[in-house]
């Protein structure tokens, strides 16, 4: 039996928001039904509602600008090394980090983005290995590489003024030479940039490939200064 | 095949789901793994950016409040006790995240405007039409009301801003919204009802083309 429609417009209109979410009692809606039956001006305010939540429902999601998650992900790293006080630990986290890169697409579409780690403790443990993470990731034979010969040799000072931790973004061209340098992360002294510029410039890399051929990339480097 | 364990919390009229893969899943981060956090942040990444956006009408603004996010995820995993979904508990954390910044620029008596020009930053990742091949009129007409609903959230208060985000453009259910902002079902029914008829007064114009 249907409720009487014993209820103000003031009152349907209140009970018109859960309704159109099929969220309002089964006495409210019958009594709005009721209501509506015979009531014009509410009947055009309902379908007003329907037509506001259609319109939101149908705006597309703002994407997020592309380098949103590795600027997420460097800023993640940086508070979990900063977390794994302990030497060992850290190097374990660190290990971890150099051999789990993360791939995601780079801006310009013409390769990936590999967020890659090095270790400095006398040495710098350099390693990439290709790992998509997403779907939508370009298939990438070979990641861009750094070997540890050419990077050694600029390793022998300076490396006390890193402080905790660097994160350097570098652009490496087809040619395997780096051709732009952007600390994201860290500390970013006049004397960390030379120190970076000195280290990075003069590197080969072994450029990233994409179907054997090589392309521009660039790669995420932190440096981590573990004490001994 | 996922396993979900319902449980209703009297006080707060507010049903939760544990899911099981969730429970691992926070097992995970909490052990601190590098993969969890890369997924973590792939997951969630687009969603809470696009609820920072519409929220705070600012790319920058909204990458920012990103960031924040994520590492408040990070400092606070330890602590979560997996008495409410990780969705729930994330958003949870984004919203107030999102309504401090909000405060805090109204403080300031800081507006956000929305140019009809804006392209969401001028970053090329603003509006995008669902038809592959929209008509340029079409394209104008999804931009204007972009643009409008945008304004629109713009003139609510934080608290109703927020509900309307979650509900009626990231389409979170009354019981989600509940658990998300810490109130009961009751109170998301009646603060959703005065947000839509405010939104709903700032649209009209574009609710009478509106096809149904």
């Amino acid at each position: 039996m249907k409720a009487a429609s014993n209820i103000q417009c003031s009152k349907a209109q209140k009970l018109m928001s859960p309704y159109i979410d099929s969220m309002a009692e089964p006495e409210e809606s019958e009594r709005l039904e009721s209501h509506l039956e015979t009531c014009e001006p509410c009947r055009r305010q309902l379908q007003s509602y329907i037509s506001m939540r259609s319109m939101m429902a149908s705006i597309e999601p703002v994407r997020p600008p592309a380098d949103l998650v590795l600027d997420t992900r460097v800023q993640l790293s940086h508070a979990r090394s900063i977390r794994n006080g302990g030497r060992f630990d850290r190097l374990e986290a660190l290990l971890i980090n150099v051999l789990k890169p993360v791939a995601i697409p780079a801006v310009s579409g013409i390769a990936i983005t590999v967020l890659s780690f090095g270790v400095l403790f006398g040495h710098l443990a350099l390693n990439v290995s290709a790992e998509s993470l997403q779907s939508d990731v370009q298939i990438v034979e070979e990641p861009v590489r750094a070997t540890d010969q050419t990077l050694l040799t600029g390793m022998g000072n300076g490396g006390s003024d890193l402080g905790e931790t660097v994160s350097v973004q570098a652009d490496v061209a087809d040619t395997g030479r780096v051709y732009g340098i952007t600390i994201i992360g860290g500390a970013k002294s006049p004397a960390v940039k030379r120190w970076i510029n000195n280290l990075l410039y003069p590197a080969q890399f072994l450029p990233a490939t994409r179907l054997g051929k090589p392309v521009n990339s660039r790669t995420i480097l932190t440096f981590v200064n573990v004490r001994s | 095949m996922r396993r979900e364990l319902a449980y209703y919390d009297l006080e707060r009229g507010v049903a939760t789901l544990v899911d099981e893969q969730d429970a691992a899943f926070v097992r995970r981060l909490q052990a601190n793994e590098d993969t969890a956090y890369d997924e973590l942040v792939r997951t969630y990444n687009a969603s809470i950016y696009h609820v920072a956006f519409r929220m705070l009408g600012d790319t920058a603004e909204a990458s920012d409040a990103v960031q924040d996010i994520f590492l408040k995820v990070f400092r606070n995993i330890g602590s979560f006790r997996g008495d409410s979904a990780l969705k729930t508990w994330i958003f949870r954390i984004g919203i107030s995240e999102i309504l401090n910044r909000l405060r805090w620029w109204n403080r300031r008596h800081r507006s956000s405007t929305v140019s009809m020009d804006d392209d969401h930053g001028g970053n090329g990742n603003g509006i995008h039409i669902r038809d592959s091949a929209p008509s340029p009129q079409q394209r104008l007409e999804t931009k204007e009301q972009d643009a409008a609903i945008q304004q629109a959230l713009g003139r609510l208060s934080g608290d109703h801003r927020s509900i309307v985000v979650l509900r009626d453009i990231e389409g979170f259910s009354y019981i989600e919204i509940a658990d998300v902002l810490g109130i009961s079902v009751g109170t998301v029914k009646s603060r959703l009802a005065r947000a839509r008829a405010d939104m709903k007064k700032s649209l009209i114009r574009y609710l009478s083309i509106q096809r149904v």
